[in-house]
């Protein structure tokens, strides 16, 4: 019994450490962290979750710098339009 | 019979002590597992936490530079001063007046925002940043402060295990910069200066409407004092 649990245990230990040294080798975390960054970083400076801007049912589409909270244009969540 | 009964128990009890490596194995595994999800997500919350209470800072310093004073420069001090209190109040969060190990929220400007690189890149139409609408008359300028927020926590994270959260720690990928817009009232000078252009640009150029007389441009500035009718 002791046998085959040091075999199971150093089966597990190794499979862990293998996929989290694929994961460390593809840097997925890094993969998974950056985008949520960008997209946190714009809502922080201009209210929006994109970085291309925003848009409206019935509006075209603004620039960040226009999706602000507090900028005249931000028309936006307040007046979202017909 | 009795003892055989013993016995055996006795053997199964034996067994089930030699399981137990199996169970400290599986907690430690699991335990430096949510460990490192739990980090990540306290560093995550006191994160979007922190961005809230310096989007505050930066809006309540705006507000302090919309306000009136008696120059645009004053002003400019007002916020910077209300920025320097603000910040001072949250070191932890902001690493003033000491070094934080967590936040750096830092940078800050009051002004004018249409000639700021680091805010005419969200906003690449140059008649938006001028703010001209579809009459091309000048509407709401950029007006207001901005600062910069630096998560020196997630730069310098790492997940046990499944290493950093950052790739280059070094790196711009954690630093925010915050805006906060309003429109500025003006400053005593500046309306003292508008009551003067009337001088300029009202009176003397009188004379070429209608035949008027000559003496409204040659009209001596010295002798003009400026009504202040509060209508600046």
């Amino acid at each position: 019994m002791a046998i085959e649990g040091v075999l199971l245990m150093t089966i597990l230990v190794g499979l862990f450490l293998t996929v989290s040294k694929f994961t460390k080798d593809q840097k997925m975390v890094q993969k998974m962290v950056t985008p949520s960054v960008e997209r946190l970083k714009s809502m922080s400076a201009m209210g929006t979750w994109k970085k291309a801007g925003c848009t409206a049912p019935g509006r075209s589409r603004q620039s960040p710098g226009k999706c602000h909270p507090n900028s005249i244009h931000r028309s936006l969540s307040s007046d979202p339009g017909p | 019979m009795n003892s055989l009964f013993q016995s055996s128990f006795k053997k199964k009890k034996s067994n089930s002590k030699g399981n137990a490596g199996f169970i400290v194995a599986d907690f430690i595994f699991s335990f430096v597992l949510c460990l490192g999800v739990g980090i990540f997500i306290f560093g995550l919350t006191f994160s979007l936490a922190t961005i809230e209470i310096a989007q505050y800072i930066v809006w309540s310093s705006s507000r302090a530079y919309a306000s009136a004073n008696e120059s645009e420069a004053l002003a400019r001090a007002a916020a910077q001063n209300k920025f320097r209190n603000l910040t001072a109040q949250f070191p932890l969060l902001t690493g003033s007046g000491a070094d934080s190990p967590w936040f750096v929220l830092d940078d800050f400007t009051a002004q004018d925002h249409k000639g700021d690189p680091r805010f005419t890149s969200y906003v690449p139409n140059a008649d938006d940043r001028n703010n001209l609408d579809a009459a091309r008359e000048s509407r709401q300028p950029w007006t207001g402060a901005s600062a910069q927020l630096y998560l020196k926590l997630f730069s310098s994270m790492r997940v046990p295990f499944l290493g950093n959260v950052s790739e280059n720690p070094n790196s711009d990928e954690f630093k925010f910069r915050l805006f906060a817009f309003i429109i500025r009232n003006p400053s005593a000078e500046e309306c003292r200066a508008f009551f003067d252009m009337r001088f300029t640009q009202g009176i003397r150029p009188l004379d070429t409407f209608n035949g008027g007389s000559a003496n409204f441009r040659n009209a001596d500035p010295n002798k003009y004092s400026s009504p202040e009718d509060n209508g600046c």
